[in-house]
């Protein structure tokens, strides 16, 4: 940026102040006096009032904003793990078994895994979903993972960004998982669904690779 | 006669946002949910004609709800809730910009953001319906009108913006700007010169 008197304090001309209405109405008279008889001055604020004209018609205060629902919607959820965060009320968010889904082995593993940690809202339940969405997780970090509550399709939808092309032998695979348990001497976790049954355990190989385990395939 | 700066809210309007804000304190998301709705259009348009790209002023205004929700414990109601989410806007966006031109090359800032043009369908909520050869006319306005803001510099588009568009008083933009009324002037000054300049063409 340059350093021009442009960023410095300076007296504007009055008829700035004037157009802009900001003008003291004790001034204003003998403002307009001088105005009225100086054709250089009127031709000055005209152009000014010309440039403030285009400006208003041009560019809108206001405008629609592009998948209003989903704005709000996404906002909801943020405030949701904001708060989330603050009462620290649902261990789950710092317990060990959510560390371990984020431990960097896990990073560059299977292309396309998505672990979605949904806890059901006991206290005051509302109407449009049950479910908080406490953390999700997605191994590629180019992969934004966005949740949002559907009223018309009543399901929390997944949005998966930046996934610019699924390759055909991959499959996107999503839990309902109420709770996870972890067994250090295992150093495996198993998580249960809403019905209490275990849904997946992921557990690490020899090799130290991930690995899923779905006993009910 | 000179123009009035915007006017303001309507009393009835400011009296449901202090109520809607209240609630918020209290943690009502609900409630802040109803002021994204109704502020959403005008704080997206504000990062819109800055950043001069949907999806970024999408973010942007995201961003800026946040930060008022975390924010909300501390808002005393000295100003319009409006021109307290109106100030918060503008750090995110200006905070973006400057960022924006750190990573640009040269000194200067008009030469990295002119080719941004506007986003394909960009909706407007628009105040007239104009026949079609005066659209096409209006649209190519628009478009010599964002391309020479984006030669200003960050302080200089916001101060125009903050004005012409948003129609804050000076006191109001010195606040959002934190910057004294003087630099408001100044700024503003060579803002509309600069736009004058540049669309020298277009005076009447």
């Amino acid at each position: 940026m340059k350093t021009t008197p442009e960023n410095q304090d300076a007296t504007p001309p009055d008829w700035m102040r004037w157009l802009d209405g900001e003008m003291p109405a004790a001034e204003r008279a003998s403002f307009e006096r001088e105005l009225a008889g100086d054709p250089g001055l009127q031709a000055e604020v005209e152009a000014a009032r010309h440039l403030s004209a285009m400006l208003k018609q041009e560019l809108p205060a206001e405008m629609s904003i592009p998948h209003a629902d989903f704005f709000n919607s996404q906002i909801q959820v943020r405030l949701s793990q904001i708060e989330a965060e603050e009462r620290r009320s649902v261990p789950v968010a710092a317990s060990p078994w959510l560390g371990w889904l984020r431990m960097p082995w896990l990073i560059g593993a299977a292309a396309v895994v998505v672990a979605l940690l949904a806890v059901r809202r006991d206290e005051a339940p509302s109407s449009e979903s049950n479910t908080l969405v406490m953390s999700t997780y997605a191994p590629n970090p180019k992969v934004v993972v966005n949740a949002f509550h559907s009223e018309a399709a009543e399901a929390t939808v997944l949005m998966l960004e930046g996934l610019e092309e699924l390759p055909a032998d991959r499959k996107v695979v999503g839990w309902h998982l109420d709770s996870g348990l972890t067994d250090p001497a295992s150093m495996s976790t198993a998580f249960s669904g809403p019905s209490g049954e275990v849904e997946v355990v992921m557990t690490r190989d020899a090799r130290n690779q991930p690995r899923l385990w779905v006993p009910r395939s | 006669m000179p123009a009035a700066a915007a006017a303001p809210e309507t009393e009835e309007d400011a009296v449901l946002d202090i109520d809607l804000v209240r609630r918020c304190q209290a943690g009502d998301t609900r409630a802040f949910d109803a002021l994204v709705t109704k502020y959403r259009g005008r704080v997206y348009a504000m990062a819109y004609h800055l950043v001069q790209n949907e999806t970024e002023a999408w973010d942007l205004a995201q961003e800026s709800f946040i930060k008022a929700w975390r924010a909300v414990s501390s808002f005393k109601g000295d100003s319009a809730f409006y021109t307290w989410l109106f100030r918060i806007t503008h750090n995110v966006a200006y905070d973006w910009l400057r960022k924006k031109k750190i990573r640009a090359d040269g000194n200067e800032f008009d030469d990295s953001r002119a080719d941004h043009g506007v986003a394909a369908g960009a909706e407007t909520v628009a105040r007239a319906v104009p026949a079609p050869d005066t659209a096409m006319k209006q649209s190519e306005l628009g478009q010599r009108i964002r391309e020479a803001i984006a030669q200003l510099s960050p302080d200089h588009q916001q101060v125009i913006l903050l004005r012409e568009v948003e129609g804050l008083a000076y006191e109001e933009i010195a606040s959002a700007m934190k910057c004294s009324v003087g630099t408001v002037m100044s700024r503003l000054f060579y803002a509309r010169k600069k736009l004058q300049e540049i669309l020298h063409d277009l005076r009447p």
